[in-house]
């Protein structure tokens, strides 16, 4: 299936131009300790959730809306499908949970009766589809789906098969999570969090977490342009692997395992702070390497990001995208067309 | 594998439900027959002003309820394919539906949080150890695809399609699809904070309606390719032949004020089945008692089917289970064809003008072998199936 559109908002700022820049910069993010909590997160920063006019529809929504919208919506630019026939795919672990903590607040703090019914509507997992359904006036399936292994693998493996079975022209397909209090509460309790600010993979010394979060959504139709296709396996051919590490739950040993020596590998956790989404924002990465032919720095040190200098294939040649939950491992190739034969 | 161009026929090997109709396939038969309401019970958890009827299941574990009842409908229905234990090579999917069992919103844990500030993480390692999907497929030592559809109310129905998806592009052999859901007092306040619940039994498409019930259970269906199907020597006669989605793309709350979404989704559903709407049996409604579902509900289908046609909800027998009822009533749609009789449509007394039928109050035969069952939600999503019952089995 072809990759015909990229949107992102992630803790560098909304859009396509504002990832370029992170990833040019070759610096990590650091994260701002939360006032409640003593841990460092990566948010999406304020101002990339107010003024832009995409954000209309969205204007009482919360930020999980918010960021599906503007990520969502950048995606779609440029789509010439029947909206009758563009579907939409949600994939998300946490889904809107600081909107359902608020409501649980609600009526702890006031009472049930005096529950909100718009909070409770936008707590609903669905909600933030929808209103990119009501912005867009798309009339094709949007579909919600929320596990912890590989939701966005498996949403991006039913956008295929709605192409392929001429379901859809155009599927959106994205990958959504939040930071709260409650989030970096549990991730203070679970695992260690990094003092200086900074996400990395759990092979890392010190291994320190950050909680991160964002919105990434890729266009997938029929046709010509760069490729994308998953699999369950890693490919040895491939010019670069990108690692989703430092997931929440992941398995970054199975990961590390995968790496054979001369094989390029990078992991750019520490732009996007640690979620259960980096298999999208790897992916988002990796069609910038794609469309700009060329690799990006790491932003760790040598052997806590990297493991070859950012790569040492051929610029422009096949993109794995790596993730591991347990011992199982998925994977997303991205290629341009002139190399599938 | 079907020639290029060809979908791939999509067989329903065996069945699994439990609401507040009844714990199995016969026990909710018994009911449906019956045409009686089931028991149902005061909300025992909100603290509102008014005492809202609910529909549990009886027994089960409070903790962890809605994995526990879909373990029981998966159970049922891999007992009924004969795949108890999967053959050497068999890849099973699970794909299930679900609006209470992906939130963390335990409010004991909640509320010891904001009071402590260390509370005990139970209910997180819980919620970590997997989604309802993921928990279902390592119980069932499944290693197909797994997915858990979050779409609130037509979850369940959704999970079909996604089922369908897999099947025809040879993803798996069998999926186990449908959904599961408890009651909670999250959606009890929520749905009632929207003035959505009603404070007497539903009477799903009566003119005196005023809102729904909701109620808990799981319905779960294995679907499997008929060729998958042959290899292991079963026949079946029943099919899941269409299905169809789309959005409103209107509002978070309102239904289109045209059924506009709820139209495309039939129209597609029937165009993947290969029928015209004068082919569809009966129809077994979304219908959730609310004033406005059952308004536009029924005035879409009557456009699409003529005012003539057949029409029931379930609904008054088990309450509105969110994820959960569009697999229970994909379960009971195939048993009226499978039985050859459609259930009366419980809480039905009075016809609404401003719905062009009335749905049926009678044990009324079946004559022909296609049914539809459709789900409505939250945020303008609409899904529908077609189900189909052959006289020679494959």
């Amino acid at each position: 299936m072809n990759l015909a559109g990229l949107g992102i908002v992630f803790p560098g700022g909304a859009g396509v131009p504002a990832l370029r820049a992170a990833l040019s910069a070759g610096r990590p993010l650091t994260g701002e300790t939360l006032a409640k909590e003593p841990v460092p997160v990566l948010k999406v920063p304020a101002a990339a959730l107010t003024g832009n006019p995409v954000l209309v529809p969205a204007r009482r929504a919360d930020r999980f809306c918010k960021m599906t919208l503007l990520a969502a919506t950048e995606a779609l630019a440029g789509c010439q499908a029947d909206p009758a026939r563009t579907g939409i795919i949600l994939a998300t672990a946490f889904g809107p949970h600081g909107t359902v903590f608020k409501f649980v607040n609600d009526l702890l703090e006031f009472g049930d009766e005096q529950a909100s019914p718009t909070v409770f509507s936008q707590s609903v997992h669905a909600a933030a589809a929808s209103m990119v359904a009501a912005a867009a006036h798309l009339h094709g399936p949007a579909l919600t789906v929320a596990d912890l292994a590989f939701p966005f693998e498996e949403a991006l493996a039913l956008a295929d098969a709605w192409l392929a079975s001429d379901r859809c022209d155009a599927v959106l397909v994205g990958a959504v999570d939040e930071t709260s209090d409650v989030l970096a509460h549990v991730v203070r309790r679970k695992w260690a969090v990094a003092s200086d600010g900074i996400a990395r993979p759990a092979w890392a010394e010190p291994p320190a977490y950050v909680p991160g979060e964002g919105a990434v959504f890729v266009r997938l139709e029929r046709g010509n342009g760069p490729q994308l296709t998953t699999t369950d396996a890693p490919s040895p051919s491939a010019a670069a692997h990108l690692f989703n590490a430092g997931a929440l739950g992941g398995d970054d040993a199975t990961l590390r395992r995968l790496c054979p020596p001369a094989v390029p590998a990078q992991t750019f956790v520490s732009l996007l702070g640690n979620t259960r989404i980096g298999s999208a924002f790897h992916l988002a990465v990796a069609g910038l390497m794609l469309e700009d032919r060329r690799f990006f720095p790491d932003v760790l040190p040598a052997g806590q990001g990297g493991f070859s200098g950012g790569g040492t294939g051929a610029p422009g040649g096949p993109i794995q995208v790596l993730s591991a939950c347990g011992a199982r491992i998925r994977a997303l190739t991205l290629h341009a067309v002139d190399e599938r034969g | 594998m079907p020639a290029a161009g060809m979908k791939a026929e999509i067989a329903i090997s065996g069945l699994g439900v439990l609401s507040a109709a009844g714990g199995d396939v016969a026990a909710s038969l018994r009911t449906l027959r019956a045409g009686q309401r089931p028991d149902w019970i005061v909300c025992p958890f909100a603290k509102l002003p008014v005492e809202l009827p609910m529909f549990a299941v009886a027994g089960g574990p409070s903790v962890d309820r809605t994995f526990h009842l879909a373990m029981q409908a998966a159970g049922q229905a891999l007992a009924d394919a004969g795949l108890d234990s999967l053959p050497d090579g068999f890849r099973l999917g699970v794909c299930l539906g679900t609006t209470v069992a992906c939130q963390l919103n335990d409010i004991p844990f909640y509320a010891e949080y904001c009071a402590t500030g260390n509370p005990s993480l139970e209910p997180v390692e819980r919620f970590a150890a997997g989604s309802l999907a993921e928990r279902v497929a390592r119980e069932t030592r499944a290693t197909g695809p797994v997915m858990t559809v979050v779409n609130a109310c037509s979850s369940g129905t959704d999970a079909m399609g996604v089922a369908m998806a897999w099947l025809q592009a040879g993803l798996c052999d069998a999926v186990l699809a449908g959904g599961a859901d408890e009651l909670s007092p999250i959606p009890t306040v929520g749905f009632h904070a929207l003035g959505l619940t009603s404070p007497e039994p539903c009477k799903p498409f009566d003119r005196t309606r005023s809102g729904l019930n909701l109620g808990e259970g799981a319905g779960v269906v294995a679907l499997e390719r008929a060729d998958s199907a042959a290899r292991r020597g079963r026949k079946p006669n029943l099919f899941i032949a269409g299905f169809g989605a789309a959005s409103d793309g209107h509002h978070l709350t309102a239904p289109h004020p045209d059924g506009l979404g709820l139209e495309l989704a039939v129209r597609a559903a029937l165009r993947e089945a290969g029928i015209e709407p004068a082919a569809v049996d009966f129809i077994n409604a979304h219908g959730t008692s609310t004033p406005e579902n059952d308004r536009i509900e029924g005035a879409t289908l009557a456009r699409i089917f003529g005012p003539g046609v057949r029409a029931i909800s379930t609904k008054g027998a088990t309450g509105h289970t969110l994820g959960a009822a569009g697999g229970i009533e994909t379960v009971f749609t195939a048993l009226a064809l499978c039985e050859g009789w459609i259930s009366p449509s419980i809480g039905f007394a009075e016809r609404d003008e401003a719905i062009p039928f009335a749905p049926l109050t009678a044990v009324t035969p079946v004559v022909r072998r296609h049914a539809l069952s459709t789900s409505l939600a939250f945020g303008g999503n609409n899904a529908v199936v077609v189900l189909e019952r052959r006289e020679d089995p494959a």
